[in-house]
């Protein structure tokens, strides 16, 4: 039997077993297929409630005017738009100076005007608190003083006998040319692939735990090698159900994933529009094996480990910590300014990663990084299999038993 | 010791080093241990419990490197002919776990193939093993299900599978009753009538009297005794196998 027959042998076998395990099919099937539904349905639906309360709850803004008790706040009331959700109270005339004033502490936003010098009417203060609810009651609030704002301006300039258009000569008008990808395309893909790695990772972890150490553990690593199975054959048959497990993982995400947007469970037009530029067939052709060989080599790594732990008490000890470097290293690959250069491309994982990102993205600067990262990438996984290899060769394969 | 014998021992030590982060001298726990086991007989391995019984059988797997002498088996000389030992060997501990999430019938195709076995050749192996056996009741069980017995008794045919001249058991019988254990020393009957090699290392003298063609006593890692069943009758006087067995260990205690 040739060694890639005993390792398809040996990997079916692993396969099977794995698939018989109930936590195994929960952490690498069905967590993954659920979690873009789950973190949508409830991200969005917590979320969406949140902005819909605070858009729509009723704000209560202080006044505090020098000049007339309560004329500013009636002359703004007429600005708030009349729904009645955007109250004036005038509180006195005494203008706070520095903070907030004792008692307004039930008030979203505090005002304070007083008479300005010169051609100046007003010099108006308006304190908020900058939370989430804050920065929405700044922008409620700071739409009716705008408005207010304007109306000032064309009564003056009514007075001047003047026109708006002849005191603005020069009018500049942007427009953002940005397709969805070039304007959110590397956060939004960072984070995909954040997710899907993260989600592929466990995955190994938990199959590699068990197919390595747990094996010894059990004591059927013992049993395993006395056939005359070649090692690295062995070796190469727990790897190839890693990857396989990590791959069904990222496969059960990516449907998940696809569900959200197919099944039409956000109902936000720009992210499908963008889910779909994202994950084109261009796009994907080149960047699905580069994010398999990503799997394969987070596969190597947990395997390499598992091997040369003693039990599995210890591989998952010595495997907690590299989960927390992928995930960092994957955190950075969702950092907005971060790309694929001549450092980053040097860092396996973040390589990948970044390189995967620039493929969905289509960044056209980004060709030899790719193949830098693409070599470094494959250079890991050939030590790591070496690695993991090495440690079934030895005696320390047969654990503490 | 016997002429054509299939396992050759000659001086093999096995030291290990002191655990790695720890304190502590190097552990010698195999010592020039000489070991000649013919076919068609069963040859125990008596000692006690630390008397680097285990360490030797492994030795004799390819599962550990000796760290001084020479070992052939079937003619192969270890560590070079190591596939060839192995394809000639059959190894069943009293540890051995199997793959609980397998069925039986799973396990047994499963190191079939390991052994390089053809779908054919594997199917009428299996129909010769479960009737040999009497695997047939819960062969198609997951070995989770299984009891210790049947575990063991998959084990052993596991061990079967490629149907190696030379079978090498360590305390095979440990943790099973009464009628598993007497079950199993059918089995090594079996197979030293159909002139395979059997070595089994064990502590208990009742199995011993049983199945024995030759005894080899190693305490410390040093042979104490080497000789067939008959001699070591005579070696116990008239007394039980038991009595001279904790004698020759006191002998060695106070040599030592």
């Amino acid at each position: 039997m040739s060694a890639f027959e005993l390792s398809k042998v040996v990997m079916l076998k692993e396969l099977r077993e794995a698939l018989r395990d109930r936590r195994t099919v929960l952490l690498t099937l069905v967590i993954p297929l659920l979690f873009y539904p789950l973190l949508i349905g409830v991200f969005g639906y917590f979320a969406g409630r949140s902005l819909m309360e605070n858009e729509t709850r009723e704000l209560n803004v202080a006044v505090y005017c020098d000049d007339g008790k309560d004329a500013l706040a009636r002359e703004l009331n007429t600005h708030a738009g009349g729904d009645g959700l955007i109250m004036f109270t005038p509180l006195g005339v005494e203008i706070p100076e520095d903070g907030r004033p004792a008692g307004t502490i039930s008030y979203d936003v505090v005002i304070g005007a007083k008479r300005g010098e010169g051609k100046v009417i007003w010099d108006v203060t308006s304190q908020y608190e900058s939370s989430a609810e804050g920065k929405v009651a700044k922008r409620r609030v700071e739409e009716v003083l705008t408005r207010w704002q304007e109306k000032m301006d064309l009564d003056r300039l009514a007075e001047l006998g003047l026109t708006q258009g002849e005191v603005t000569p020069v009018r500049v008008v942007w427009e953002d040319t940005a397709s969805l990808v070039v304007a959110h395309g590397r956060e939004a893909a960072g984070m995909l692939i954040y997710f899907i790695l993260f989600l592929s990772f466990t995955a190994c972890l938990s199959v590699a735990v068990d197919v390595g150490a747990g094996e010894k553990e059990r004591g059927t690593m013992e049993t395993l090698l006395t056939t005359p199975a070649h090692r690295g054959a062995i070796f190469s048959g727990k790897l190839g159900a890693v990857v396989v497990v990590g791959c069904a993982s990222t496969f059960c995400s990516v449907l998940g994933f696809g569900a959200v947007i197919g099944m039409g469970m956000t109902s936000d037009a720009a992210i499908q529009q963008l889910a779909g530029d994202l994950l084109h067939w261009n796009a994907l052709v080149v960047a699905l094996p580069l994010l398999g060989a990503t799997i394969l080599l987070l596969a190597s790594v947990t395997l390499a480990v598992s091997m040369r732990a003693s039990s599995a008490k210890q591989a998952q000890a010595l495997l907690a910590p590299l989960l927390m470097i992928v995930v960092l290293a994957l955190v950075t690959v969702t950092t907005p300014g971060v790309a694929l250069d001549g450092t980053t491309a040097w860092i396996p994982v973040i390589n990948a990663a970044l390189a995967v990102r620039a493929l969905l993205t289509a960044d056209p600067y980004a060709t030899w990084m790719i193949v830098l990262a693409t070599m470094i990438t494959l250079l890991t996984i050939a030590v790591m299999i070496w690695l993991g290899s090495r440690a079934l060769n030895s005696e320390q394969a047969l654990g503490k038993s | 010791m016997h002429d054509g014998a299939v396992i050759e021992v000659y001086g093999i030590s096995k030291t290990f080093p002191a655990e790695r982060g720890k304190r502590g001298e190097p552990v010698d726990v195999v010592n020039s241990v000489d070991l000649t086991c013919a076919p068609g007989r069963v040859t125990c391995l008596l000692g006690p419990n630390g008397s680097g019984k285990t360490t030797l059988l492994r030795m004799l797997c390819g599962l550990l490197c000796a760290t001084r002498g020479t070992i052939s088996i079937a003619g192969f000389a270890l560590p070079d002919g190591l596939k060839d030992v192995q394809q000639r060997t059959g190894f069943v501990t009293g540890s051995t776990k199997l793959y609980g999430k397998l069925t039986g019938r799973e396990v047994l195709a499963y190191f079939a193939s390991l052994y390089g076995m053809s779908t054919a050749t594997v199917s009428a192996r299996l129909a010769k093993l479960i009737d040999d056996l009497d695997l047939s009741e819960f062969i198609d069980k997951r070995v989770d299900a299984m009891s210790m017995g049947m575990v063991q008794r998959i084990s052993v045919a596991r061990a079967l599978v490629h149907d190696p001249e030379v079978i090498i058991l360590d305390e095979p019988t440990a943790g099973l009753d009464v009628l598993a254990s007497r079950a199993l020393l059918k089995v090594m009957a079996d197979l030293r009538d159909s002139g395979k090699t059997v070595l089994c290392s064990t502590h208990l003298m009742g199995e011993v009297s049983l199945i024995a063609d030759d005894v080899v006593v190693i305490h410390h890692g040093e042979v104490k005794f080497s000789g067939t069943l008959d001699e070591w009758h005579e070696r116990a006087r008239g007394e039980s196998l038991e009595k001279a067995f904790l004698d020759l260990l006191l002998e060695s205690e106070v040599s030592v």
